[in-house]
């Protein structure tokens, strides 16, 4: 169920995410501009006065809405409801942000909101599934495979998508990090590799296959259109879709010069060339900003050490305590 | 229900407000959840024509994100043959309900206008528009003369 992401500007084709103004004047229903802007009032629950609701667009009696904690949006408390009954069931998980795009803190609601707006049974899914994602999403945890069993174990760290033993702390069952089948002398796990794809004819090749899996994480993912740099986003591993080749220290995308992919990448010669000059060119500032800074930075280290150096420190604080210590046997 | 409710208020609002680059907004009495409309881009070379739109809106609106398609054929590197348009605005990750029809059509139009051949649909009109735009302006006016409708007049 997993898709991809937009990466950096040379992700296929997703455009950057469109930053709105955000506008929070008290407004009421009379005076609101019909230019096709957004109104929105914040006005205050407590004054009386009814709020606007960005989602159902009305304006509520203060006493039907909510003001979100992390950002203090304010929304009806019905529109609320239904939002968070929709992003616990297809959101798998993940953080429920503020319905609002222009949310100057993009805020993320509390599960103690959450909790208060779905039914009981639905915040029970909700911390589920966030408790599956977040152990789905760690490789250093996985789930225990007997069936009765689904604990929660660690993983021991090897070379990254490498599949490694791992022993359940309950019920002692040693299994393969990968495909979680039982660990025996010299496992090769198969899990990893990429999803056979159905019997082809001859024409249409392993690049149609429309549905792989991340190399890391195993997610499937299915790419429906633009380049083939691929940002899991479950894991946030970089590979190319084509040879599933890891790209993530890959940031001048050359995997895509030479060898089998060569030219595959579906972004033209000039976009790749951009991309390249804008990461030299921040390398090249960043060294820049470093080298003029370097004298001061000589100058002011024995300043700074000084300042860290912890025997002087607390011979001061003890110049400090001595008087008072004085103080009563003088008296 | 939610969605009609919030539709017709956005219809309204559009309809008093009158959009400069969007006009001619059809919506079927029985079905608010079809929209149709006219683009009508100021840049050139779009500025030749207008385009017709639809936008599908799913019974969970606004909690699910609309849907765009172009009726008019439009040569454009971040849109298909089929009409089909890339907009993250109204992709699945980010939609947020509190995200207005006005604002989406205002996204939509200012790629219309402005090209992001980092991110095509058509790698090949995307090549064309960075490497020779001269040639891309000429193809693409000519396709729009072709293939685009009447601006409207007023």
């Amino acid at each position: 169920m997993a898709s991809r992401k937009p990466r950096n500007s040379l992700t296929p084709l997703c455009l950057p995410h469109p930053t709105m103004a955000s506008r929070t004047p008290t407004i009421n229903l009379e005076a609101r501009d019909t230019s096709p802007v957004m109104p929105k009032t914040a006005a205050d629950p407590l004054s009386g006065q009814d709020v606007f609701c960005k989602v159902c667009l009305s304006l509520q009696p203060p006493a039907a809405t909510r003001e979100l904690q992390s950002c203090k949006c304010m929304f009806c408390t019905a529109c609320l409801q239904q939002y968070v009954q929709l992003a616990i069931m297809e959101g798998g998980g993940a953080p429920i942000t503020c319905p609002d795009m222009a949310c100057p803190k993009s805020g993320v609601l509390l599960d103690s909101e959450i909790a208060s707006l779905a039914a009981p049974h639905q915040e029970e899914l909700y911390q589920r599934l966030k408790f599956e994602r977040g152990v789905k999403l760690d490789p250093s945890r996985a789930w225990c495979p007997v069936f009765e069993c689904q604990a929660v174990c660690s993983v021991q760290a090897s070379t990254e998508g490498q599949p490694a033993a791992v022993a359940c702390p309950t019920c002692h069952t040693v299994f393969c990090s990968s495909c979680r089948g039982p660990w025996l002398d010299s496992h090769t796990c198969h899990e990893r590799q990429p999803m056979i794809p159905p019997p082809l004819s001859d024409e249409s090749s392993d690049a149609d296959v429309s549905i792989k899996q991340c190399p890391v994480c195993g997610v499937y993912i299915e790419r429906n259109q633009g380049c083939a740099q691929m940002l899991c986003k479950s894991c946030k591993h970089t590979f190319c879709w084509y040879c599933l080749q890891n790209l993530d220290g890959d940031i001048f995308l050359r995997h895509y010069d030479k060898g089998p992919c060569r030219n595959k990448l579906g972004h033209s010669r000039a976009s790749v060339m951009w991309n390249r000059t804008q990461v030299v060119g921040i390398l090249m500032g960043v060294s820049i900003i470093v080298l003029v800074t370097s004298p001061l930075l000589l100058l002011a280290s024995p300043c700074i050490l000084c300042c860290m150096c912890k025997p002087c420190s607390r011979k001061k604080k003890k110049r400090k305590r001595d008087p008072s210590l004085q103080d009563p046997s003088s008296s | 229900m939610t969605s009609t409710r919030r539709l017709g208020k956005e219809l309204d609002d559009m309809r008093k407000s009158g959009m400069k680059h969007f006009r001619n907004i059809q919506v079927d009495e029985s079905n608010i959840l079809t929209w149709q409309g006219l683009i009508v881009p100021d840049c050139p070379p779009y500025d030749k024509g207008a385009f017709r739109i639809e936008i599908i809106f799913p019974a969970e609106y606004p909690f699910k994100p609309p849907k765009i398609t172009f009726k008019t054929k439009i040569y454009h590197p971040n849109i298909d043959e089929k009409g089909q348009v890339c907009l993250p605005i109204i992709s699945v990750e980010n939609w947020k309900p509190a995200t207005k029809t006005c604002q989406v059509i205002q996204c939509l139009i200012a790629l219309v206008n402005a090209p992001q051949p980092e991110h095509p649909l058509r790698a090949d009109l995307a090549e064309e528009y960075t490497k020779d735009r001269a040639k891309f302006m000429k193809n693409a006016e000519e396709f729009t003369k072709k293939h685009s409708e009447k601006r409207p007049v007023d």
